[in-house]
């Protein structure tokens, strides 16, 4: 399992074809930029766009642009990024701008574009450590077998042969900001809850505007090279991996849990992750379970991850007593 | 999923040879010139001249069977049938003459006659010629049936079709094979295919004899019958293409084009369609003709004006006594007008002389669910069912009945029935796949209601719901003393087309809701945008008519139960005229109150029965304000009692109708007379918004006109507006100002409160903005982002309670967002409001938010705070469930597991 704390990141927005395009694909790639290194534990972030020259002088340094977004430009950024990535961490890719299917797929960038045995190439030779590629364009899904394999989480915003301007993109942006998208509120976006926020956003999208849905996003992360629309956390199925692939810390505490150097501290966090994970196994046979003895079983365990999380809180002294009676606080925040 | 198409019946395939196309071009003969030209100007509906000609050829060859035949069939077209028998009588003995006696005969309802005339035709026939055979066969076999002989009918006619199989192709002529489409038809109940057959032959006949519109009209009805208004609609519109004045194309035309039935352009008819009024047009070429007749007493019934159709029933009658048309005509304005003596009179007649016919039942119950008297409407259909098993216009007359009474599984039942027989019924298919559709609904009893609701909004809509439902029935129970009497059924549909089913049974209505008593009707508020569909005030009007319906027995007239509505939709979420009122009153178009009906039924310009809406309700209001509720109250007992308009309001107000249009008159001069006169720039033709604003160079010509005109509402708002949009507030706010003193009451979606608000807000004058904005939503309550502006407004100036009302009416406009949700349970939870916190955080949870967790925990803590602590458990768990680790969760947790 990769750590939020140890990514590396290449954002490339791809060729426009029109400045509100360009505009477009480059302000998300730099939003984008700017939540992952507005994070508690920011990673390095590569922005390659299609015209630098563009940025807004204002722009976060972190998140200036490291060059124009060709395919030469992009390989460089990626191979330096390999050298960026430390023990234990990963690489998240991301694709913004125009995609093309048919027999020839490719990502649409300044110069020659980058087809997905391009791109698996580059990888092979920018980095063995696991790697994390979303493409957000139109016809991503092309991408995906090319991509697949051991230790791959590939995020594509549509099927194959779909490819119409996609609404994928700006969710997956947002899933990124406010802490919304991390779903199990461990403090950790997972590569599973970014897809997943933006899928069921861009389904609202359409179904909010009366139209068809003219993008299917896909995730891969098995190795078979089939992207799933609706990954799941079951063993052997697309997801199990991309949940366990955090792409960001949404809070301070799991930056200190990463890094937390006292014993006691990090044998109860430990138990804590192995409890959630039986959480989730439990979870994934609710069906087939009574009830009542699910229920029980659940909270049975559950007590057990409060009772460590309090004394986890004890032992460093925070001073948030543990059961404070909930009031009647607004917002997203907990009650208690 | 209902299949499209049943099984084929084993017709042949008619083959057409060349060579019998070629036999049937006529060698005219110098002697036939006249008989030529007499049948050209019968095929373009010249019969005046075709009469002319023909005599002229009889005169010159007295045994001409041509020319005899072509002026007993002008003759018959315009409606002179003792003349057009008289015509025919000389040649008496010929079959083809006699042919054309008996459909005289059958038009004019004399079937006996018309027995005698097919009887004699059959032994005239000669057996070398199958194609006479085959033609009286097929019209004595229909008649039998009507006439009660019901085996020997189907006899007959399954001898017609064996015939057809039979004989080689190409040996029928166009008049036996129209015959034996008719005869699949008829039998059609045995065999869905026959109906496919049927258009087949007719087009095979079609295509033998272009000129014949016999088999094209043939078509043309069964295509309508199976509510395939389109191609129904080509096939008359062809016919009249060739001749404008044919009285069966003519009324098949105006069935088309009757309102809720298809509309004016069921798939673009020609131009043909476009006569002004087909059915008068019918009535100037025949005005004897029994089915344009009948049609004439059943749009003045659907009018309710019940004397002008008595006189015309009774007229149509006495011309064609024995026709089923006319009789059943005549018995339906004697059950609608309560005449119940006349009415059983006709019922004896009709049974005698077409007992095997279930026209009459069927009109009946058309009559009666016309009239929204939808129990009668499946009294009566049962009755035709009963007679006639075989009869699909029975039984979906039933079935949609019974669904509408909220009998479901009957009604179902029937209509599955009926499918089995017609799968190719436009109409059964689709409410059978909207009985599908419903199946995954989820049904909500909570007595007196039974919600029915998309599975997908359920969670969300039902309690939003049901407390309007209880607001409802306690509001309504008090002021009118109704109480329901049984269960209060309403639907709800998140798709417009699956409403529009409901309701008409076919695609494309244009309204929100319908209320069938006690069933209700309506879009889900996903079936429409945002801030285009009120879904709380649509409940509010449709139950309105719940009770308008039920204190009357079924018997309130349209305007008055669509005044009640609007009047109570107005006192309850606001009220404001719109443009399209005021346009019709600035132009003379308001109706008096004896034609309001008018104005809903057949409206005469766009938007017309908007306008009938309002002022309807404005009458309502009339009554209430100079005569007290117990008016109101009184006119609805009138109306159970079987009173009509006019009796009603003699007898309650002691004041006639035109009385009481005075008194409505001179309210709506005094209170928008001035507006509605000074609007100059009319509104687009149907439209209920000023003309769109302007920009660049026109903003000087919209403010120079209003310069001109002061005193003109658009023209203010249109100036208005234009500044309001090039950024000059000071002087946009001018004319809005201006403009909402013209027309204070002004309801529509750009009310110039609406820019006001703005023009306030950006200008730092916060108390002003929220005076001009809630102006604006009292009078628009649709505007649901005008509602959460509202919301955040009242909460910066420190009015929570205030603030929380608007976020109530904007779930009321739009409850299928989290944003209002959240925001009131945050209002509720501060103000220890716990119902109202409960209720909105499962709101929340409903619409599905992407933080799923914090919802449940939310939600969690809302129940624990209200003290529920079982509850409180089971959600934390669930917010557990998904977010393991969540720390404030697993902290509530604890603190309900210490606290037991």
């Amino acid at each position: 399992m990769t750590s939020a704390l140890t990514l590396a990141v290449v954002v490339a927005a791809g060729v426009g074809g029109s400045p509100e395009h360009r505009e477009r694909f480059t302000g998300w790639a730099s939003a984008l930029c700017e939540a992952l290194t507005a994070a508690p534990a920011p990673p390095t972030v590569r922005l390659v766009v299609e015209r630098p020259e563009e940025a807004p002088p204002s722009a976060p340094r972190p998140c200036a642009p490291r060059g124009r977004s060709t395919r030469d430009e992009l390989e460089a950024q990626l191979v330096a990024a390999g050298g960026d990535i430390a023990e234990g961490g990963g690489l998240l890719v991301v694709l913004i701008g125009h995609g093309s299917g048919g027999p020839r797929p490719r990502f649409n960038l300044p110069g020659p574009d980058l087809s997905p045995e391009n791109l698996r190439d580059i990888l092979a030779r920018a980095t063995a450590a696991p790697v994390t590629v979303a493409h957000l364009g139109s016809a991503a899904g092309a991408f995906v077998p090319a991509l697949s394999g051991p230790g791959r989480v590939i995020l594509a915003a549509t099927r194959a042969r779909e490819t119409n301007e996609t609404r994928f993109p700006e969710h997956f942006v947002a899933a990124f900001v406010g802490g919304e998208a991390d779903r199990n509120r461990d403090g950790n976006l997972s590569a599973l809850e970014a897809f997943v926020y933006a899928r069921d956003a861009v389904e609202r999208d359409f179904d909010r505007d009366g139209l068809l849905r003219t993008e299917h996003a896909v995730l891969d992360d098995n190795g078979d090279g089939v992207g799933s629309g609706d990954p799941k956390t079951e063993a052997g199925t697309d997801g199990v991996l991309a949940s366990r692939t955090p792409l960001l810390a949404t809070t301070e505490q799991s930056v200190l849990a990463a890094g937390e150097e006292d014993a006691a501290i990090r044998s109860l966090l430990a138990r804590r992750e192995e409890l959630a994970a039986r959480v989730d196994e439990l979870r994934n046979v609710r069906g087939a379970i009574p009830e009542g003895a699910y229920f029980a079983e659940l909270e049975t365990l559950l007590l057990e991850i409060a009772g460590i999380t309090e004394e986890i809180a004890r032992l460093r002294g925070e001073s948030d007593p543990p059961a404070k009676t909930p009031g009647g606080a607004q917002g997203r925040s907990g009650p208690a | 999923m209902r299949p499209d198409h049943g099984r084929a019946f084993l017709l042949r395939a008619g083959e057409l040879p060349g060579a019998a196309l070629a036999l049937l071009l006529p060698v005219v003969s110098a002697a036939q010139q006249p008989t030529a030209a007499g049948a050209e100007a019968l095929r373009a509906g010249r019969y005046e001249e075709a009469m002319k000609l023909y005599r002229e050829a009889l005169g010159r060859d007295p045994a001409s069977a041509p020319a005899r035949l072509g002026l007993a069939e002008a003759l018959r077209l315009t409606g002179a049938y003792p003349e057009a028998l008289e015509a025919l009588a000389p040649a008496g003995n010929q079959p083809e003459i006699l042919v054309a006696e008996a459909h005289i005969h059958l038009e004019t309802g004399a079937g006996e006659a018309a027995r005698a005339a097919l009887t004699r035709a059959r032994e005239a026939a000669d057996e070398a010629d199958p194609s006479t055979s085959v033609e009286v066969s097929g019209l004595l076999g229909r008649l039998e049936l009507r006439l009660g002989e019901r085996a020997a009918g189907l006899a007959r006619l399954d001898e017609v079709l064996d015939a057809y199989n039979r004989s080689p192709p190409g040996t029928l002529s166009p008049r036996a094979l129209t015959a034996v489409g008719q005869a699949a038809v008829a039998l059609g109940f045995q065999s869905s295919g026959l109906f496919r057959d049927a258009l087949r032959v007719f087009d095979e006949a079609a295509a033998l004899d272009p000129h014949d519109p016999l088999p094209v009209l043939a078509a043309g009805e069964l295509l309508f019958d199976k509510f395939n208004t389109a191609e129904a609609g080509d096939s008359f519109a062809s016919v009249l293409s060739k001749n404008p004045r044919h009285p069966r194309a003519l009324v098949g035309a105006a069935r088309i084009r009757r309102p809720g039935v298809g509309g004016a352009s069921p798939g673009g008819p020609a131009a043909a369609m476009e006569i002004a009024d087909p059915l008068e047009m019918a009535l100037a070429v025949n005005p004897d003709f029994p089915p344009a007749r009948a049609l004439e007493v059943e749009r003045l019934l659907e009018r309710e004006r019940y004397e002008e159709a008595g006189e015309r029933a009774r007229a149509a009658v006495r011309a064609t006594p024995g026709a089923p048309e006319t009789l059943a005509a005549l018995a339906s304005f004697a059950f609608l007008s309560g005449e119940t003596d006349e009415l059983e009179g006709i019922r004896g007649r009709y049974a005698a002389a077409w007992p095997g016919d279930p026209r009459l039942d069927v009109a009946l119950g058309r009559a009666a669910e016309r009239q929204r008297r939808y129990r009668e409407a499946a009294g009566f259909a049962g009755n035709a069912l009963a007679g006639s098993p075989e009869s699909a216009a029975a039984a979906r007359l039933l079935g949609l009945n019974l669904l509408r009474l909220g009998d479901m599984a009957r009604g179902r039942e029937v209509l599955e029935a009926a499918f089995l027989r017609d799968p190719f019924d436009a109409l059964l298919k689709n409410n059978l796949d909207l009985l599908d559709e419903l199946d995954g609904f989820r049904t909500i009893r909570k007595p007196p209601f039974e919600f029915v609701l998309p599975e997908s909004e359920a969670d969300l809509l039902a309690p939003y719901v049901e407390e309007l439902a209880r607001e409802a029935l306690e509001d309504f129970g008090t002021r009118y003393g109704f109480e329901p009497g049984g269960t209060v059924r309403l639907e709800m549909y998140d798709r417009s087309a699956d409403f529009s089913v409901r309701t008409v049974g076919i695609t494309g209505i244009g309204a929100h809701g319908v209320c069938f008593g006690r069933t209700i009707a309506m879009e889900s508020p996903s079936a429409r945008p945002v801030a285009e569909y009120h879904w709380a005030s649509t409940f509010w009007h449709e139950f309105g008519h719940t009770v308008a319906m039920g204190m009357t027995d079924n018997r309130v007239p349209r305007w008055f139960t669509e005044g009640l509505s609007v009047l109570e939709e107005r006192k309850r979420f606001g009220d404001g005229a719109n443009l399209l009122f005021l346009t019709a009153l600035r132009d003379g178009r308001l109706l008096d109150v004896k034609d309001l009906n008018d104005g809903f039924t057949f409206p005469t310009f766009p938007g017309q029965v908007q306008v009938s809406y309002f002022h309807a309700s404005l009458v309502l209001e009339q009554i209430e304000r100079d005569h007290g509720f117990d008016a109101i109250l009184g006119v609805l007992g009138a109306f159970r009692e079987g009173k009509d308009t006019g009796e009603a309001l003699i007898a309650v107000l002691g004041m006639d109708a035109a009385a009481l249009d005075a008194a409505v008159d001179a309210t709506i001069e005094a209170r928008y007379g001035a507006a509605a006169r000074s609007i100059g720039a009319a509104p687009s033709s149907g439209s209920d918004r000023p003309p769109p604003a302007v920009s660049g160079t026109e903003l000087d010509a919209v403010l120079i006109t209003a310069a001109a005109s002061p005193e003109d509402f658009v023209a203010r708002m249109r100036a208005g507006i234009a500044l309001f949009e090039a950024g000059r507030d000071a002087d946009a706010a001018d004319h809005l100002e201006e403009a909402a003193a013209i027309l204070p009451s002004y309801g529509g979606a750009d009310s110039p409160l609406r820019y006001l608000a703005s023009i306030h807000e950006r200008n730092g004058r916060p108390g002003e903005a929220r005076k001009a904005l809630s102006g604006y939503l009292a009078r628009f309550p649709a505007a649901y982002a005008g509602w959460l502006r509202l919301a955040e407004m009242r909460t910066a100036s420190a009015d929570p309670e205030g603030a929380a009302r608007a976020l109530e009416a904007a779930i009321g406009a739009y409850p299928l967002l989290a944003d209002p949700h959240e925001k009131l349970a945050g209002l509720a939870a501060a103000s220890g409001r716990h119902a109202i916190e409960l209720r909105e955080r499962k709101a929340v949870l409903a619409t599905d938010p992407p933080d799923r967790a914090g919802a449940l925990h939310q939600l969690a803590a809302a129940h624990f705070r209200a003290g529920e602590h079982t509850a409180a458990r089971r959600r934390v768990l669930e917010a557990l469930e998904v977010a393991p680790t969540y720390e404030p969760a697993l902290r509530l947790l604890l603190r309900l597991r210490r606290e037991g």
